[in-house]
């Protein structure tokens, strides 16, 4: 690791953390506003979600798979588009349940994005199951 | 090696290795600092721009001394703040599979090697949490969603710079690893595994750029139609459409949320130009009716990274100030109808823009008499501003010398 760590290290670290310092600075100069405890609770909070919950599921998920029947390239492929389709679900959830949506305002959130997701998935699902059918067509001409 | 060194050093070697930190637990080919080094310079590039173009949104909404923004082109900022919230978006499977690449990094052991090493991973703290606190907070926003006490504009201003400065330690700590990672010819830890070759547990790099990179492309396609209208057909996950709304574009606070409702039906109502004038002027509706109007063709451009083009008719902001004899080059603010305790219910207009052709007061959009949720009776519009800056159910214009 030290053999790795760039000349640019301490200069990075003071120039990097007199920002941090910056930032954290204006949240404290307007507490009202930004209310630190908070939003501290928030930053940490996500990253202990990501690290604590998200990346261990992946790590179960990809365990799952690798103990099913698939061969490498098939699995692979499946593997793609369930990362796909994981992150665009993702993201929809907060336009799904429509938290932002106001009555009075048709202009917000105006779309289906219920089925705007479903029409996602299944073009990828569709494309997957191409790309499948072609791996195996390749295979047998092996 | 420094006392401190030796320290850390004795500390990490009574740590039990058991779990995650066992060698070998993560068998992937997708842990590799050439996987890692890709995705954290598409990654470092992508964030650079977010913060830039975000910056700028800033500097215009609450202008230092120092600060000049033209008038013209009239798509400037649209283009500038539809980049900042489309490239935001693209950095949600960026950030995850950066984070996926370098994760059993967490269980590394041992766990603490130097003070470098200490301060190298104290500040992942900042960059992994502060990262992904700028993009969640930020779909929450464009999507309306405020689940949080604090005021979203400043907090993510604040977090803005956390990040980045967290990100600058980063680039500091791994510029090494990442020019020798990402070298032509640059010696593969894991060959099995290489982009060719699928290798053992299933997705190969290859693949696995392909999806991250993929998932990026397919969000970007599916929300940019909020701002690019050629795209608006495909946005099937876009929090806005362009065309959508009444008089045909969308709104954001309406006359009810701002409870400005009677005070701008209200027949007695007048247009006040005020300050640094020789003339202070009271004008009535049918007043500004009366005078010269103005056409032009401006995008309103929403922070939230919306923009739709516009036809505005109304009465020309310059021709004003010369009415009410402004000097030449002043500047001015104008005031709505709103309580002035809330948030935007003023907008600063520099003399650039005070005095640019197409500044208007305007009383029509799109053909017709502005209707109350677009600011009727009268709303600021003018080239290249940010949508909050573009004051509906306007009740004064004060002139500043």
């Amino acid at each position: 690791m030290s053999s790795e760590r760039s000349r640019w290290f301490w200069p990075g670290a003071a120039v990097g953390w007199g920002l941090i310092v910056v930032g954290i600075a204006f949240a404290l100069a307007q507490p009202g506003s930004t209310r630190p405890p908070v939003l501290a609770a928030f930053v940490i909070g996500l990253l202990v979600i990501h690290d604590g919950i998200i990346a261990p599921m992946t790590c179960v998920i990809g365990a799952r798979m690798r103990r099913t029947k698939t061969t490498p390239p098939t699995r692979g492929i499946i593997e793609g588009a369930v990362i796909l389709s994981v992150i665009v679900a993702l993201f929809s959830v907060p336009l799904i349940a429509g938290w932002g949506d106001l009555p009075d305002n048709p202009s917000l959130l105006p779309g289906n994005y219920g089925v705007g997701l479903l029409i996602i998935l299944a073009i990828t699902w569709a494309t997957t199951a191409l790309m499948l059918l072609r791996t195996r067509r390749s295979a047998k001409n092996d | 090696m420094s006392r401190a060194d030796r320290f850390l050093e004795r500390a990490s070697s009574v740590t039990p290795r058991a779990g995650p930190l066992r060698e070998g637990t993560f068998a992937s080919p997708l842990h590799t600092p050439r996987v890692a080094s890709v995705l954290g310079l598409c990654l470092g590039i992508a964030f650079g721009v977010c913060f830039l173009t975000g910056l700028l949104s800033h500097l215009i909404q609450y202008p230092p001394g120092w600060f000049w923004w033209p008038a013209s082109p009239s798509w400037l900022y649209r283009v500038t703040q539809g980049l900042h919230v489309i490239t935001g978006i693209a950095c949600i499977p960026l950030l995850l599979g950066k984070l996926w690449s370098v994760y059993p990094k967490l269980f590394s052991f041992p766990p603490l090697e130097s003070v470098a090493h200490l301060v190298e991973r104290i500040s992942l703290v900042p960059l992994v949490g502060g990262s992904l606190f700028m993009l969640f907070s930020g779909v929450a926003s464009i999507t309306r969603w405020n689940p949080w006490p604090f005021s979203f504009p400043t907090a993510h201003w604040v977090v803005a710079w956390i990040t980045i400065g967290a990100l600058v330690v980063h680039i500091g700590a791994k510029a090494t690893l990442v020019r020798t990672s990402l070298r032509r010819g640059a010696a593969d830890p894991d060959p099995a595994a290489s982009l060719d070759a699928p290798g053992g547990p299933g997705l190969s790099r290859r693949g696995f750029f392909a999806a991250i990179f993929g998932t990026a492309g397919v969000l970007t396609l599916v929300t940019a139609g909020q701002t690019i209208r050629p795209l608006e057909w495909l946005g099937l996950l876009a929090p806005r459409r362009p065309s959508v709304g009444p008089q045909g574009f969308p709104v954001n606070k309406t006359a009810d949320s701002a409870r400005v409702i009677e005070a701008a039906m209200d027949p007695a109502y007048e247009l006040h130009v005020t300050g640094a004038v020789e003339t202070p002027l009271i004008l009535t509706l049918e007043d500004l009716r009366a005078l010269p109007q103005h056409e032009a063709t401006l995008p309103i451009a929403c922070v939230d990274g919306w923009s739709a083009n516009v036809h505005w008719s109304g009465v020309q902001v310059r021709a004003l100030l010369e009415m009410a004899g402004a000097t030449e080059g002043a500047s001015g603010i104008v005031r709505s109808l709103q309580s002035q305790s809330r948030a935007y219910s003023s907008a600063e207009v520099s003399a650039e823009h005070a005095w640019a052709e197409d500044t208007l007061l305007a009383l029509e959009a799109n053909g017709e008499p502005l209707v109350l949720d677009h600011g009727y009776p009268v709303r600021l519009i003018g080239p290249n501003r940010p949508g909050v800056m573009q004051t509906k159910w306007v009740a004064e214009l004060e002139v500043v010398a």
